[in-house]
């Protein structure tokens, strides 16, 4: 299977007035391949979630190209629409702000067949309660508002709404991270089953690395923009390479390392505005040379993933 | 029925604060809906004291009730002794003495604790000055040794910086640096590195081990992730439906849990030698307050819950210093749920 999804040296920067503009992606090249999960990690302010919203047509991209099916969505005219109609969906962070208070769940999770297919209520609300049952949430909670549900429920209910779009993509941008652990793995189970069910791809969008070792088959490591480092979920996480990537995993405290002291502190973030020349991860590096200060490091092909860093061979040399 | 601190690596097993069925109940609908509790636990000088659960377990509502800042419209039973004196019983006059001075607490979002409109150097020196009778040259000598201790790179500029100005990392050193303005020795904190990326979070968790052993503070490190809790707790307590169902020191606890809701959230925790393998969760959502059964509050999820299950279930001491609420935990040790 091949490359649903293409992206290609996509730019988006965001304009205020008043402000110095800020170019929260800067360059990102990707292939989502079908039937994988992708997982896109980073620091806030690493362009994550402004990668989720450009393809999804939710901020204008500056340049590059987002292609879907020979097509490129950035020249669509209506391009929320385009990647709804190519087979797109997102789930958010907060299932609260995203469901319709006053409305009963299967009426958002109707929406968005409504809008679509056309059919009778009846119809539409049958198809409604289906999906609800899919998901692990009884027929009985169709004729419920939001407010009735738990996080968790509510989350499912997100999740039936974006199926019933019939979705090859779905988005999920920090889908589980405001979830109880014990529910949030319930949910990665069931992303999971609807996964192979129904031969859908994700771009799984996280912070918390555990959940991303459990469900991701490809990982990209985002800078300040730019990628650093792109390749199978084991290379990434097992054996990371990039000295970003490193200490990122390494900082997450790990039950199956306790007492060691690997995590190392490595400062924080530079200003997204005002990113530093060269490797735009020099400043927090404990091995950046004068080349790295310089030069902007270009992606390449090393230890079978691709990797953006001028001292990958010496690093090597050091673990 | 208390449950005495032993000694642990960081403490000489005195304790600082002793916790005796600790309960808050809601009165809002006329009668008392329990929200979390009873609960008993100590923690010893120069100790760092996990609370791990998750939301509505109670844990937040714990440390408010220690910190008496719950909703006018809940009450507190028990006692909790800090040094001796009882934090349940002062009088709100000695409360406002003890809170700062004795007893700090920092939270979630360093953001919204910290006041937007006044810079840190105001902030500062309001929370050195609440306590102590000094000059605002002094005060401002204080508040740059306090950055300098939290570890804020040139503090003499960053006092005239509005909060907004700061990574949220940066607010929460700033928010440490007020709770500990006016002396105080105890610090609670309540999730203070879960709004904030991993790399930070190592960052706080190590100014916090440093502040242990330099300043001999003692901690109430509050977090529903057991991984930080396990890089810096000394002991930990698992809190599920508003009691604790086990406890122990923190290596051995997470090494060899005994009840099966700890052993759900082992589970669930981040494992990085099985990449690609998803992990079930536990079942079911937690009781909601008031709705807690008699018997074991985690029956209910529990896929080892028999008959007698049903019956209340004490904490008990399953091994020196490690207790469990579970009628199962000796046939069911070692056994993954």
């Amino acid at each position: 299977m091949g490359a649903l999804l293409e992206l290609r040296d996509l730019v988006v920067t965001y304009h205020s007035r008043g402000r110095a503009s800020l170019t929260a992606v800067a360059g990102v090249s990707i292939d989502l391949q079908e039937a994988h999960t992708l997982a896109l990690i980073g620091e806030s302010g690493s362009g994550k979630s402004t990668i989720a919203r450009a393809i999804c047509g939710l901020i204008r991209a500056e340049s590059g190209a987002i292609t879907i099916d020979g097509r490129d969505l950035l020249k669509e005219a209506e391009q929320p629409e385009a990647a709804g109609r190519y087979g797109i969906q997102i789930v958010f962070q907060d299932p609260v702000s995203s469901l319709d208070p006053r409305w009963p769940i299967w009426r958002s999770v109707a929406e968005p067949r409504l809008a679509r297919f056309p059919g009778s209520t009846d119809t539409h609300r049958r198809a409604a309660v289906a999906l609800l049952e899919r998901v692990g949430l009884p027929a009985s909670f169709a004729d419920r508002k939001p407010h009735q549900l738990s996080g968790g429920q509510r989350q499912r209910v997100t999740i039936a709404r974006a199926l019933a779009a019939a979705p090859r993509l779905i988005i999920l941008d920090e889908a589980v991270s405001a979830l109880d652990v014990s529910v949030r793995n319930e949910i990665l189970a069931l992303l999971d089953e609807l996964k192979r069910e129904r031969q859908l791809t994700y771009l799984f969008i996280s912070h918390d690395m555990g959940a991303v070792a459990q469900v991701a088959s490809d990982v990209a490591v985002l800078y300040l923009g730019r990628l650093v480092e792109v390749g199978s979920a084991d290379a990434v996480i097992r054996r990371p390479m990039h000295p970003y990537t490193r200490a990122l995993i390494a900082a997450v405290p790990s039950l199956t390392r306790i007492g060691t002291r690997e995590a190392r502190a490595i400062g924080e973030i530079d200003d997204p505005a005002a990113p530093p020349p060269g490797c735009r991860f020099h400043r927090r590096c404990a091995y950046a040379a004068d080349i790295c200060r310089r030069d902007v490091p270009v992606e390449r092909e090393y230890a079978g993933r691709v990797l953006a860093c001028h001292r990958a061979e010496d690093i090597a040399l050091m673990m | 029925m208390t449950h005495p601190a032993p000694h642990s690596p960081r403490s000489n097993g005195d304790a600082v604060l002793k916790v005796n069925d600790l309960a808050v109940l809601d009165y809002r609908t006329g009668e008392g809906v329990p929200l979390t509790g009873p609960i008993s636990f100590e923690i010893g000088t120069g100790e760092i004291f996990g609370l791990v659960g998750e939301s509505g377990s109670g844990k937040s509502m714990t440390a408010l009730a220690l910190m008496r800042l719950v909703p006018h419209t809940s009450r507190v039973s028990g006692s909790a002794q800090l040094k001796q004196r009882d934090l349940i019983s002062a009088s709100e006059t000695a409360m406002r003495a003890i809170r700062g001075a004795e007893l700090a607490m920092i939270f979630q979002e360093p953001m919204t604790a910290l006041n937007p409109v006044f810079t840190l150097e105001a902030q500062l020196k309001a929370a050195i000055r609440a306590h102590r009778k000094v000059s605002s040259r002094e005060a401002r000598t204080q508040s740059i040794e306090l950055l300098r201790m939290v570890g804020i790179p040139d503090p003499e500029t960053r006092l005239q910086y509005y909060p907004h100005q700061l990574s949220g990392g940066m607010c929460q050193r700033v928010m440490i640096a007020m709770a500990l303005a006016s002396g105080a020795k105890f610090l609670i904190a309540d999730e203070p590195t879960t709004a904030l990326d991993v790399t930070i979070q190592e960052q706080i968790v190590q100014l916090i081990e440093r502040l242990v052993r330099e300043s001999h503070l003692s901690v109430l490190f509050i977090s529903h992730d057991l991984g930080v809790v396990a890089r810096l707790c000394d002991r930990v307590a698992v809190l599920y439906a508003g009691e604790i169902v086990e406890m122990g020191q923190s290596q051995i606890l997470l090494r060899d849990p005994l009840h099966p809701y700890t052993k759900g959230l082992l589970r669930c925790a981040p494992d990085f030698s099985a990449v690609g393998v998803v992990r079930r969760g536990i079942p079911g959502t937690p009781p909601a307050a008031g709705k807690w059964d008699a018997g074991c509050r985690f029956r209910s999820r529990c896929e080892f819950a028999q008959e007698k299950c049903r019956a209340p279930q004490m904490l008990e001491e399953f091994a020196p210093g490690h207790h469990v609420r579970c009628c199962r935990a000796q046939e069911l040790r070692g056994k993954a749920s």
